[in-house]
């Protein structure tokens, strides 16, 4: 984060506490396990939750980001910016595919998912709140696009990552 | 230990150019970045000394290769392009250790051991078989456009695996020329691993591993678990203290409770094992907290919805 972003994150962006974000994650997981029948309906279920804050925070932020994003390779910067303003910290990685149709934001030090070691539900996509908000700002900006978390530090792989991908 | 944990200290050290896993053949699997022209070095001195093989190394144009045996069916192969000898032998000595405590999976079978093992069970089965294994029903196949496999589905095998496993088969053959990574996709199968955890170890693209299995699960090679089928089941994700330190040094009167303190309870429950209230045995855990103590939160099957 450079020295302005540093300052922003600092005094402009409102926060709340760590311990009581991840705790009110963790339940809101465990009302989504307890109600549903499968892993795929879990991660739906918090994919479209994640779609919902995807609205809200292109609502807040659409007057103050300066230049928008308008093609889908820009959204590896956009959306790198937006996890920054939200979160305080950068993606570890993104990657963009050679043909520019697939972007892979990684994080090793995910917020959502610190200390949580799920055992025994393999496909389960824990953070994929992250890929409704991802899915939001595709559906909305108008690009027919597919987000997923594709792999997850709460399940034993070694980052968290997100795909955005263009549909034929 | 993990595969992938063991071979990561390779995958990110950068004087390391390349590794392998090699069966006493020199046939190469779960091979990354290592270069096609060191192969026939390492099969030549493998014929001269694989059955006395512990540590060696081979000069080479691109570099010095240090083979180490791992186990009696594989031998690891490492490349450094710029290292003194002796700390390229201790470095693969030291992933060797690590890969010691992997239950490593065998090797495909060459052709004529899987035909002699069949000839053996033949004889002396209760039930005589044909010694040469009948091929699955073509009509057993599935349609590739039916075939949908993801990132999150785990893998398992399924009636055509060992097949495809004997090398020079005709599936075998059919999957090398599929992928050049299909069969160490296969050898990674351990009924456990999704397609993304593969992907990883193999440090492969995901799209590649899920083509093979896609292949694979329409010639009845393996099956795939995908998140729509995995129960969710009663569970719930709870906060367990995990204690890492020295019980000895641990205060006599916490004692009780650390001593619970393995990651697989909750402090309520513990609490309730030991018949005290939940704040005392926070009272006893706090003081370690942050230190040799941390809280893990981890998924547990609840006794009913």
């Amino acid at each position: 984060m450079g020295v302005r972003g540093k300052l922003a994150w600092a005094l402009k962006i409102d926060k709340v506490s760590k311990p009581i974000f991840q705790a009110t994650y963790r339940e809101l997981m465990n009302i989504l396990i307890q109600t549903s029948d499968n892993v795929e309906e879990i991660n739906q279920k918090m994919k479209d939750i994640g779609f919902k804050v995807g609205e809200d925070l292109l609502m807040e932020y659409t007057e103050k980001i300066r230049k928008h994003a308008s093609t889908f390779v820009e959204f590896s910067s956009t959306l790198q910016l937006a996890y920054k303003v939200n979160s305080g910290q950068e993606f570890t990685d993104v990657w963009v595919s050679d043909d520019g149709r697939v972007v892979k934001f990684t994080d090793d030090h995910c917020v959502l998912c610190e200390g949580v070691e799920i055992r025994d539900m393999p496909g389960l996509q824990y953070c994929n709140l992250v890929s409704g908000v991802f899915q939001a700002v595709m559906d909305l900006r108008g690009f027919n696009a597919e987000a997923y978390q594709e792999s997850c530090r709460a399940l034993g792989d070694s980052t968290c990552t997100w795909t955005i991908r263009l549909r034929d | 230990m993990d595969i992938d944990r063991a071979l990561s200290k390779l995958k990110f050290d950068e004087s390391v150019s390349g590794y392998c896993l090699l069966t006493n053949d020199g046939d190469p699997f779960l091979s990354f970045s290592m270069p096609e022209d060191v192969f026939p070095q390492i099969r030549a001195a493998l014929r001269i000394h694989s059955s006395s093989l512990k540590l060696m190394n081979i000069m080479t144009d691109q570099g010095i290769v240090i083979l180490a045996r791992v186990n009696p069916e594989w031998v690891l192969a490492v490349i450094f392009a710029e290292q003194q000898l002796g700390i390229a032998l201790q470095n693969t000595r030291n992933v060797v250790r690590l890969l010691s405590e992997v239950d490593l999976p065998p090797p495909p079978k060459p052709a004529e051991t899987a035909v002699e093992e069949a000839q053996v069970e033949a004889a002396v089965g209760p039930e005589s078989k044909p010694v040469q294994q009948e091929p699955a029903a073509e009509s057993a196949e599935i349609a590739i456009e039916d075939v949908r496999v993801a990132h999150g589905c785990v893998v398992h095998c399924a009636d055509r695996y060992t097949d495809a496993m004997v090398m020079g088969s005709e599936l075998n053959r059919a999957l090398r020329s599929l992928s050049p990574t299909a069969i160490d996709v296969l050898l990674m199968v351990d009924e456990e691993r999704t397609v993304f955890k593969i992907s990883e170890i193999l440090a492969k693209p995901v799209d590649e591993v899920i083509r093979v299995v896609r292949w694979c699960v329409s010639k009845c090679i393996v099956t795939v678990e995908c998140p729509e089928e995995q129960e969710s089941g009663p569970r719930v994700i709870v906060e367990v203290p995990l204690f890492k330190g020295n019980l000895s040094k641990v205060k006599k009167n916490h004692r009780r409770v650390i001593e619970l303190c393995n990651g697989n309870l909750t402090l309520n429950e513990i609490a309730a094992q030991l018949g005290m209230t939940y704040f005392e045995a926070l009272q006893c855990v706090i003081p370690y907290r942050g230190k040799s103590l941390e809280f893990v939160k981890i998924d547990k099957v609840v006794d009913s919805r």
